[in-house]
């Protein structure tokens, strides 16, 4: 993976606006309905091909595909997996501002735990999604895919790096319901096993791989009757699953990304980073993406004071966000950057975002020019340390 | 004007969410459509004692009345006064017309109507003001702040939001403005509340309503409404009135904002003792750093934003303590008094930016940063 040697490198989390009427048609696909195999094909092709370019002109260095084939960064496995049964439900797998719904009552929906009137729930909750039966990953044919389409659209431009993300076990866990398994470890483990194929295949494929994890941050927030303790446990648990997932894997051409879910809305009860930082740092990669400029996070590159980051791996903090339409100013990015530099060295830090703009910004537009204020604030930080 | 002497004072922009029943009566009330004046009263009356209520329990210590009873900061002017009766504009907003796309994702706009002026102005409605200051007096009786200010719109906010199409000049028509509103500047302050003027048109206009020209003429157009200002705040001492400036209170790409480095010459040079100004948000938040390079005049107050008013997202304590002793570091802790970026409810409405309740729990993050703040800079 590269550092920032030289100058301080921009990349992103993930998710990325969706050309117009993509959506329809991998949700279609998704949902088992009708569509048609050759324009969904030719569509993905060139709208991956457009977006890295878009990711390029905006001056991001470390590009991926926008994730444009899935549904969403996580329910998307459920296509790739063998041994579950999905039925309709009323209910909601999993409340991701668990803490936060019943002392805002105004501000959240209370049927679903999603803020009301603001932003529409997302599709899976709308289902119960359970395993029952030995998990097995089918997805070879759908990653290799990805695959295929990243690749052509990569040619004739200039990248310093480039990446695909998959879903971590513990966050799948959040709508996958264990009908099978004795235990929950046996249950998470089989589905680090699954899993496996898949990051397995992204990193031979010689991409960078990104392992989504909001689980470590919100889980918290979706477990509210726990103590830090047992909370502690609870994630050592699902860390230890993922570093299982990732076993024989190089570190190096792997990172994480942790966040405490995308929503807007108070986060009042979030779980501080100090309380989970060496849980993240466990995990076996080589870059650690997380939150780091949104109101309630912001003050956490404190928490570098007195962590150190584990030899070799780079920190690759949120230094423009999808909290907000506000396009960051970039002197505000390169202070940022130069906060973080300050305490775990230049050469360890990427600056990146929150979390997925894709869905969380008003229009797609509004990413872009918060990618060119990425760079242009990584411009500035790179003049100021490098001088 | 308490200053920050033993501790970081904690205090807001002025205007706050209001009740759905009163919003949609102060919606009627804009549309001429008032069906019940007493019971608008009485509603005004209760919701002003109790958002003051809120305000000191929840650790605000200059405390405003909400603005209950207006139906916008700047817009109020026209049920007040006589002369606005012409057919109006909204302005548009230049960094959203960078994304016309996205423009039409935008939420619903207020409905606040915004008429032009098309006669003599004078006042009409004398008593508003009263009515306001007896209701404040009664809620800060039942639960007394540390100290309390009102709120009132400066001659330069009411030309941006109600353009002149009766006075000859710019000029004229602010000058008219400035003789009225002294008035009601003058009430507020010989009922010994601090007076609050609400200056958006020194930084929002910039992108608002002036986006052709340039910012050096931009700020002569800034440095004339400060000038027109100070004469209607010529009768009251400076150390009795603060002032607010902002970029517009709306979550938007806030690009083509102006720095506040272009501005704050012009804006020092204005006769209240503290002003208060965005440091909050994503588009505004190094602006702390001007400081470095400009020495704040002996005797001056800021009262930065530590709490974004566009989001509903609650600040971190720590995040706002890390802001306030950013600007106590450079300015004098004794000359910081930390605030909001803008109001929570600058137009009333029945949905808000910023959920109520969230507001609330801003404020207690607030107040427990200010408090964190307070020991790292005490000891």
């Amino acid at each position: 993976m590269k550092r920032s040697t030289d100058r301080i490198l921009t990349t992103h989390a993930g998710s990325l606006p969706r050309p117009e009427g993509l959506r329809e048609i991998v949700g279609a696909k998704s949902a088992g309905q009708p569509y048609d195999e050759v324009d969904l094909a030719r569509r993905l092709q060139s709208g991956v091909a457009d977006i890295v370019k878009q990711q390029v002109d905006s001056g991001i260095d470390i590009v991926n595909d926008g994730e444009l084939s899935k549904t969403g960064f996580s329910d998307y496995v459920q296509e790739r997996m063998g041994g579950l049964e999905t039925r309709p439900s009323r209910a909601y797998a999993s409340r991701i501002a668990g803490r936060d719904v019943s002392e805002f009552p105004g501000y959240f929906d209370e049927t679903t735990g999603f803020p009301g009137g603001r932003q529409r729930p997302t599709g899976l909750a709308r289902m119960l999604v359970s395993c029952i039966s030995p998990l097995s990953y089918t997805g070879q044919a759908s990653v290799q895919s990805d695959i295929g389409n990243f690749k052509p659209a990569l040619q004739g431009v200039a990248v310093e790096e480039s990446f695909l993300p998959a879903i971590a076990p513990g966050t799948i866990e959040h709508w996958l319901q264990n009908e099978h398994y004795p235990d929950d470890e046996s249950f998470l483990f089989a589905i680090a096993d699954v899993m496996h194929e898949e990051y397995k295949a992204i990193v031979d494929s010689g991409f960078l791989l990104q392992i989504d994890d909001p689980d470590l941050g919100d889980g918290w927030q979706i477990h509210n009757n726990l103590n830090v303790a047992e909370y502690r446990k609870y994630a050592e648990l699902r860390v230890d699953a993922l570093n299982h997932a990732l076993r024989g894997l190089p570190a190096g051409r792997m990172r994480l990304h942790v966040c405490w879910g995308s929503y807007h809305g108070p986060h009042l009860y979030d779980i501080p980073l100090r309380d989970i930082v060496d849980l993240i740092l466990k995990v076996q990669v080589g870059g650690y993406s997380i939150e780091a400029s949104n109101p309630r996070h912001e003050h956490e590159w404190r928490v570098f004071e007195d962590v150190k980051l584990p030899e070799g791996t780079v920190l690759i903090p949120g230094v423009v966000g999808h909290a907000t339409d506000f396009i960051e100013h970039p002197e505000l990015v390169a202070e940022r950057i130069v906060k973080y530099a300050g305490l775990v060295g230049r050469e360890n830090v990427i600056a990146g975002t929150d979390c997925g703009l894709g869905t969380r910004v008003g229009h797609p537009k509004i990413c872009w020019a918060k990618f060119h204020a990425l760079a242009e604030g990584a411009q500035i930080a790179t003049k100021q340390l490098w001088g | 004007m308490k200053r920050s002497i033993d501790r970081i004072l904690t205090t807001h922009t002025g205007s706050l969410p209001r009740p759905m029943d009163l919003s949609a009566m102060l919606e009627e009330f804009d549309k001429g459509e008032l069906p019940d004046q007493g019971k608008f009263e009485s509603l005004v009356r209760e919701s002003v004692s109790k958002v003051v209520k809120i305000q000191v329990d929840s650790g605000v210590d200059v405390v405003s009345d909400g603005e209950q009873g207006k139906v916008g900061y700047s817009t109020y002017v026209r049920h007040r006064l006589t002369g606005f009766e012409g057919e109006g504009s909204a302005t548009a907003r230049s960094d959203w017309a960078d994304f016309p796309e996205a423009i039409a994702r935008l939420p619903r706009p207020s409905t606040v109507s915004r008429p032009a002026c098309d006669g003599p102005i004078d006042w009409k409605d004398r008593e508003a003001v009263q009515r306001d200051i007896a209701n404040f007096k009664a809620a800060v009786s039942a639960s007394p702040p540390a100290e309390a200010f009102m709120t009132a719109a400066s001659p330069g906010v009411i030309a941006h939001f109600l353009l002149n199409r009766y006075f000859p000049t710019r000029e004229a028509y602010l000058a008219r403005l400035a003789d009225v509103m002294k008035e009601e500047y003058n009430a507020i302050h010989q009922a010994g509340f601090l007076l609050q003027v609400d200056c958006p048109d020194l930084a929002m206009a910039r992108h608002l309503m002036f986006p052709e020209i340039s910012n050096q003429d931009f700020v002569k157009i800034a440095e004339a409404n400060i000038e027109v200002l100070n004469h209607a705040l010529s009768d009251i001492p400076p150390e009795a009135v603060r002032m607010h400036l902002c970029w517009g209170n709306y979550e938007g790409p806030h690009h083509r904002d102006i720095p506040i480095e272009e501005i704050l010459g012009a804006v020092l040079k204005a006769r209240p003792q503290a002003f208060s100004f965005e440091g909050a948000n994503p588009r505004h938040e190094h602006e702390w750093e001007v400081f470095k390079n400009v020495k704040l005049p002996d005797g001056k107050i800021i009262i930065p934003g530590v709490l974004d008013s566009t989001t509903n997202y609650i600040e971190h304590p720590k995040l706002v303590a890390q802001r306030i002793v950013r600007y106590a570091e450079l300015v004098g802790k004794e000359n910081v008094i930390a605030g909001s970026d803008c109001g929570f409810g600058t137009f009333a409405r029945t949905n808000y930016q910023v959920e109520p309740e969230i507001v609330w729990a801003k404020f207690r993050a607030m107040a427990e940063g200010a408090r964190l703040a307070t020991e790292q800079l005490w000891g």
